[in-house]
């Protein structure tokens, strides 16, 4: 917990005195055609004539109270847009990484214990596509072959129907939202028994999570098969089998626990990576995210903005890392002593 | 062959040969190895580092390292083929009828698992039972292995074990599988003296006890004679010489034989020597002796004719040209 204070006041600190370097909000706010008078009674409401320390005192008191701030632009509470926003980004992150779940793990696995089967050069050749691809131009190709051009297809193949939606957001246009109980969309229609619309936000949610999953997933691969791998030729791994363990007894037992901790490590960073690292995909999917929400706030340089989503990605950090070490922790006795 | 379960012998090899496809190149660690173990007997196995002694244990249970393949011989467990065994077959026998126990004590066991967990796992592999007779096992062979309080023991985990500690509990752990044959790798080497004696008397004890078998093996001939009633001597992936203990320590007949029981010799007092050339590399294949560029004995023949097998008596064999009746 000391920890987290500590990490969450560096990263105030050095958020704060980056945004207040790079630029100021007034002419965003305020447009260039304004007299200058106009411009100083602004820079006084604001704030922006008082000592730097001050502006960081107010903002930390403030920040204290649970209160992030307001955008200079929207006039909008930051919390509050955040609140609308991380679910949308969060949404998208549980399903990036329940994609890469499914094929990056169990082909790692795979890969570990058999390097020189077909899918260990399968989930290879995946992981080497998805790091010499940007993620932004696979989402572009995506909507291209999956939504623009069936269609478009000359006589003998088409036209044929889109098979996804298009790249709308988190729901296709007309499509009212369900009541907001978690903010991920999937989860409230579940709750709300609509399953049809449960079927639509996860139809618009499989694309950008592909997308990302194939670009984010490699490392989680090669770090599994290279986990796997050590595990399985542990002297413990072969001292199990000589006592006439069964396969599977011993893959579970001995090779999947003892490869964990690299893998769980990753897929926090990951995580936390996607929170903020997902802007370009959310573009390209006109996702709502607080990706998208980050990089207006810069464009404007509306610091309140930033800095809350700066904050809120470093609390998902250091929560998601809390996490992982209870984990290891509860699995690991080396640790514990 | 003299072996197989005519007269009764638990384990034989014959002619065993093991092949590793490495990146540069196969490797022949195992280059026909014979070798037979009789119920309740003690077998030891002496050679230099490389000379396929860890190899043999393998392909006795056929755990073969990534690459690995036995390419050649035959492995019978009493009348059975265990090259033959298909994978059920093959997890029913491993442990329950032969078990191992690891060079590095601390490493052969799993980091995450206490010492109950592991030993419960073992003993209910081999047999349908309850985990309250696991435990009641568990409890009672690390008694036996002389650990002064089994509860403590029991909810501890590898990293809080010394050397000698760990390896009772190996011990304990091939004996919860209940086999008619354990081996032994180097059980000893990495503890120091003191223990060493102290877990060799414990292991031969907790095998007598059982009416098991012992293989061992070691470089360390004082360890071996220590507690095996037949030794082989192990050379560039053959046994070389067998028989019984007093005449390998005595009087062996294998020149390479002698050069070891020579540089191992404490009496004299000397420094010990070691054997002149170098120790034979496995990526070749040796048709003819691969001990002849290190012998003093070299004949003609030895460049010319494959080795001829001497079978000296019930428990004795000798893989040389000079015959078991030179000077």
């Amino acid at each position: 917990m000391v920890i987290l204070a500590v990490v969450l006041l560096a990263v105030v600190m050095i958020g704060f005195t980056i945004t207040r370097s790079t630029g100021t909000p007034l002419y965003a706010s305020l447009g260039v055609a304004v007299s200058e008078a106009i411009i100083e009674q602004r820079a006084e409401e604001m704030g922006l004539n008082e000592p730097i320390v001050v502006q960081f005192w107010t903002y930390v008191t403030h920040l204290l109270q649970g209160d992030l701030g307001v955008s200079r632009i929207s006039r909008i509470p930051v919390a509050e847009d955040i609140a609308l926003k991380l679910p949308a980004t969060a949404e998208m992150v549980f399903f990036t990484l329940a994609v890469s779940f499914i094929w990056a793990i169990p082909l790692g696995v795979r890969a570990g214990l058999r390097p020189d089967g077909k899918l260990a050069k399968l989930g290879e050749g995946m992981a080497q596509f998805g790091v010499s691809v940007p993620a932004f131009w696979l989402g572009l190709l995506f909507i291209f072959l999956l939504y623009f051009l069936p269609p478009r297809l000359p006589e003998p193949l088409g036209p044929l129907p889109s098979l996804f939606p298009p790249p709308l957001g988190r729901v296709g246009s007309g499509v009212t939202p369900p009541e907001m109980v978690t903010g991920l969309y999937t989860v409230d229609a579940l709750i709300a028994g609509d399953f049809r619309l449960a079927w639509h936000t996860l139809w618009h949610l499989i694309l950008p999570a592909v997308t990302l999953s194939l670009t984010s997933g490699p490392p989680l691969f090669r770090v599994t098969r290279s986990a796997v791998s050590e595990a399985v030729s542990s002297p413990f791994v072969e001292a199990a089998y000589s006592y006439g363990l069964g396969r599977r007894t011993v893959l579970i037992r001995d090779v999947l626990r003892n490869a964990s901790p690299p893998v769980l490590n990753l897929a926090a960073m990951t995580f936390g990576y996607l929170i903020g690292g997902g802007v370009l995909v959310e573009v390209v999917f006109s996702w709502p995210g607080i990706g998208s929400y980050a990089v207006w706030g810069m464009d404007n340089s509306d610091y309140d903005v930033v800095l809350g989503v700066v904050l809120i990605a470093a609390i998902i950090y250091v929560i998601l890392y809390f996490i992982v070490d209870l984990i290891q922790f509860a699995m690991d006795p080396r640790l514990r002593d | 062959m003299s072996s197989g379960p005519a007269n009764g012998a638990l384990l034989t090899l014959s002619g065993v040969e093991v092949t590793i496809n490495t990146l540069s190149g196969p490797v022949h660690p195992l280059q026909g190895v014979d070798l037979e173990v009789y119920p309740g007997e003690t077998v030891g196995l002496v050679g230099e580092s490389g000379s396929g002694k860890s190899m043999t244990l393998r392909s006795i249970l056929r755990l073969m390292p990534p690459g690995g393949a036995i390419t050649g011989g035959s492995v019978k467990w009493q009348d059975r083929s265990v090259l033959d065994l298909d994978t059920d077959e093959l997890q029913a026998y491993r442990g329950a009828d032969v078990a191992m126990i690891y060079q590095n004590p601390v490493s052969a066991l799993d980091p995450l698992l206490s010492v109950e967990r592991q030993i419960v796992d073992a003993f209910k592999a081999n047999r349908e039972t309850s985990d309250g007779v696991a435990e009641e096992f568990a409890r009672d062979a690390l008694r036996d292995l002389e650990f002064g309080n089994p509860d403590v023991i029991l909810n501890r985990y590898p990293h809080q074990l010394s050397g000698g500690m760990a390896q009772r509990v190996n011990i304990a752990l091939a004996l919860a599988c209940g086999p008619s044959l354990i081996l032994a790798d180097e059980p000893t080497t990495g503890l120091d003296m003191t223990t060493q004696i102290r877990v060799l008397d414990l292991l031969e004890q907790q095998v007598h006890a059982r009416n098991a078998a012992l293989l061992f093996i070691s470089h360390d001939l004082r360890a071996v004679s220590r507690v095996a009633r037949n030794i082989g001597i192990m050379y560039a992936g053959q046994v070389v010489e067998f028989g019984p203990r007093e005449r390998i320590l005595t009087d062996p007949s294998h020149p390479y034989a002698r050069a070891l029981l020579e540089c191992m010799d404490l009496r004299t007092g000397e420094r010990p020597r070691s054997i002149p050339g170098l120790v034979p590399r496995m990526t070749e294949e040796y048709e003819l002796c691969a001990f002849r560029d290190r012998c003093p004995s070299r004949m003609a023949v030895c460049d010319e004719e494959r080795l001829p097998v001497h079978e000296l008596g019930r428990r004795g064999r000798l893989l040389c040209h000079l015959g078991p009746d030179h000077g």
